[in-house]
């Protein structure tokens, strides 16, 4: 029961991080702010809600499994942030901004 | 240079050193392969014979293939480095979901330099891709050991979050330059 609502609060709390990205990614003004929505608001948006999910897993495999997918996700998301904003600083803002 | 220079070191230190690391690196990724198994399939997947020859074949390949340069992390410093990383990212995460949802947008985008310390190799990717998470910095680019790096707000003193954060990945890693300095 206490682990239900942990894991309810847990995950809406993960959504408004998720929310505010999103939020973050559609208003910021340039690629390069835009980045820093979606690494820093997802990071956090997803740790909540795997963390949401731990209290329901089956056995410690599922918690490990889940811990691993968070630190794949933000290796990728890191990675990918920061070569994209590498490729905008060589080549330019993307055709869409111009 | 300095992998040369390790490289002869090593060997006149004898190959029973070096023949006892290849084995615990081996048994390591032992470990590593079995308890990666074990999450992804469970318990019962592990067992099969197919899963067992896998898992040694993975620690068979690290005794084949050659050692790369010593990585030199000090584990002492790693529970801290993790929890300034936890601590930092949070925060981060909170600083621009307030920022995208103000209805004023408070930002105050700018490039700025930064000079990293960190040798190259593992450290300064470390360093770019953690800096990448904290509040309000996003590594750009980097050119030697010069990088460039965009900062949400250019009021926050992002310097002094980027030192703190070099100075404990520092702690992290042996340097490899600092001991071929005291060599030379």
């Amino acid at each position: 029961m206490i682990a239900n609502t942990l894991t309810v609060i847990l995950i809406l709390a993960g959504l408004v991080f998720f929310a505010a990205g999103t939020a973050g990614l559609l208003r910021f003004p340039d690629v390069y702010s835009r980045l820093h929505a979606l690494t820093k608001a997802d990071n956090v948006g997803l740790g909540l809600v795997i963390l949401g999910l731990m209290l329901q897993a089956g056995g410690p495999a599922d918690i490990l499994k889940l811990f691993l997918i968070w630190v794949l996700v933000l290796a990728a998301g890191t990675t990918a942030a920061h070569m994209v904003a590498q490729r905008t600083w060589t080549h330019g803002e993307f055709e869409s901004d111009r | 240079m300095t992998r040369v220079a390790k490289h002869r070191d090593a060997t006149s230190r004898g190959g029973l050193n070096r023949a006892r690391a290849r084995w615990r690196r081996a048994a390591w990724t032992v470990l590593a392969a079995a308890v990666l198994w074990w999450i992804l399939a469970g318990l019962e997947a592990l067992l099969e014979p197919l899963a067992l020859l896998a898992v040694l074949l993975a620690g068979a390949a690290s005794l084949v293939l050659p050692t790369g340069r010593p990585l030199g992390v000090r584990f002492r410093a790693i529970p801290g480095l993790i929890g300034y990383f936890l601590r930092a990212s949070f925060l981060g995460g909170i600083d621009i979901a307030r920022r995208a949802l103000d209805p004023k947008l408070p930002i105050a985008p700018d490039f700025i330099e930064y000079r990293a310390d960190l040798p190259h190799g593992p450290p300064l990717t470390l360093f770019m891709a953690v800096l990448s998470l904290l509040p309000g910095t996003l590594s750009v680019r980097l050119e030697g050991r010069l990088l460039t790096v965009h900062v949400l707000d250019r009021h926050s003193q992002p310097e002094m979050a980027l030192r703190e954060l070099e100075k404990r990945i520092h702690a992290a890693f042996e340097d490899p330059r600092r001991q071929s300095e005291e060599t030379q």
